[in-house]
């Protein structure tokens, strides 16, 4: 009869492949894995999924993407720039960060916030004077090439004039009546950060 | 090693005591997020639902509203709807069972701003519907307002957010600060709640 000590264990190679050598070092490379993804998914990047049409045909639902929250850390967003617009709620901030360090919690739930984000292009800068005429987009009286727009609506705006620290933002999907679009200008701590792919 | 052990039992006989405290006297955020969630599951319904399930969840939704609870919703496409007293919201939530299949409701991102005498609250939002018929959803930003009333936390008012304005700023700075009052609106539950006596 075999003895409790003597009893055959894992096998030596499922041990390695679980646990690795030098148990150790798992150890601590798992935490430093779990930090980096906890700073780089809490504070860099927000991996989205795009659903419903306002963006077609530059992205269709079901798409995955990635937003860049630090992209405009160092200057402003540029015409062009197709971003991820919050609507309600509060992004998860350095202090909240702190907070739950201190608590000694790792809130995976703050990371996915916003959960729900419009995505649009930057079409206005600060400054500018804008204008739909039969869906040809004007800015500062002078037609913007828009290779984007595959087809559209004939959009009527009368001009409008664009304050300091304010964006216009528009999908590339102009198939429906104006209306029937969200389209217009955010609170500029509501531009979450530049969509990535 | 017996101090030791002495302040270990001290200290989890400490975090037991607060976190009992906080399980039976929770903070008014906590239950304002509880109502919200519990509207949110209210305002779905999945199909195949009995008549008398039907009316249960419809009479507990009512009852998340104040008596004389306004909702105002402007949607895309120059919908306006107005909704006002607890039987308009019966109404409508009988009829949206009726002509739907199915409904999911989703109320995510919330931010509650309590008033300072912590009796309302103003509740930012966004409402996120998933629909049979369509494959598109519906996502609007909303502002619920919020009293405690007889010790419950009850929806008195729900109107929509334009995140994105389409107000130009032919005025300038005019436009600016309107943006900024409305920002104020939202946060400064003072601003929201119609003082409006509720027996």
């Amino acid at each position: 009869m075999q003895s409790e000590e003597n009893k055959p264990g894992p096998p030596s190679w499922l041990r390695t492949i679980l646990i690795g050598r030098r148990p150790k070092w798992t150890l601590v490379r798992i935490v430093v894995l779990v930090v980096t993804c906890y700073i780089v998914f809490g504070f860099l990047l927000l991996v989205i999924r795009i659903e419903g049409p306002s963006m077609l045909p530059t992205y269709s639902t079901g798409r995955i993407n990635v937003v860049n929250r630090l992209a405009y850390a160092r200057h402003e967003p540029r015409r062009g720039d197709v971003v991820a617009i919050r609507l309600a709620g509060t992004e998860y901030n350095a202090h909240e960060f702190v907070h739950d360090l201190m608590r000694v919690r790792l809130n995976f739930d703050r990371l996915a916030r916003p959960s729900v984000m419009y995505m649009k292009r930057i079409v206005g800068l600060p400054g500018e004077t804008l204008q739909f005429i039969e869906g040809r987009l004007f800015v500062d009286g002078k037609v913007l090439e828009e290779p984007y727009v595959k087809s559209r609506y004939r959009w009527e705006m009368p001009p409008r004039k664009l304050g300091p620290d304010q964006y216009f933002v528009v999908g590339d999907n102009r198939v429906m009546a104006i209306d029937d679009h969200e389209h217009g200008v955010p609170l500029r701590n509501h531009i979450v950060g530049k969509v990535l792919l | 090693m017996r101090i030791f052990i002495r302040l270990l039992l001290g200290a989890a006989v400490i975090a037991l005591g607060f976190w009992l405290w906080t399980v039976m006297f929770p903070s008014p955020e906590k239950l304002i997020r509880k109502r919200i969630a519990e509207v949110a599951r209210l305002a779905s319904f999945a199909s195949g639902e009995g008549l008398v399930k039907q009316g249960l969840r419809v009479q507990s939704l009512a009852n998340c509203f104040g008596t004389q609870v306004e909702v105002e919703i402007d949607l895309p496409g120059n919908q306006h709807h107005e909704l006002a007293g607890r039987a308009e919201i019966t109404q409508a939530a009988m009829a949206a069972r009726q002509s739907r299949r199915w409904l999911k409701v989703e109320l995510l991102d919330l931010s509650v701003v309590l008033a300072p005498e912590k009796e309302s609250a103003v509740v930012n939002l966004t409402l996120r519907v998933r629909f049979p018929e369509q494959k598109d959803i519906v996502v609007q930003e909303m502002k619920f307002s919020l009293q405690k009333i007889d010790r419950e936390w009850l929806i008195i008012r729900m109107e929509t957010v334009r995140t994105l304005s389409r107000a130009g700023s032919d005025v300038g700075f005019a436009a600016c600060y309107g943006l900024n009052l409305n920002l104020n609106r939202n946060l400064n539950p003072a601003y929201a709640i119609p003082r409006t006596d509720y027996d």
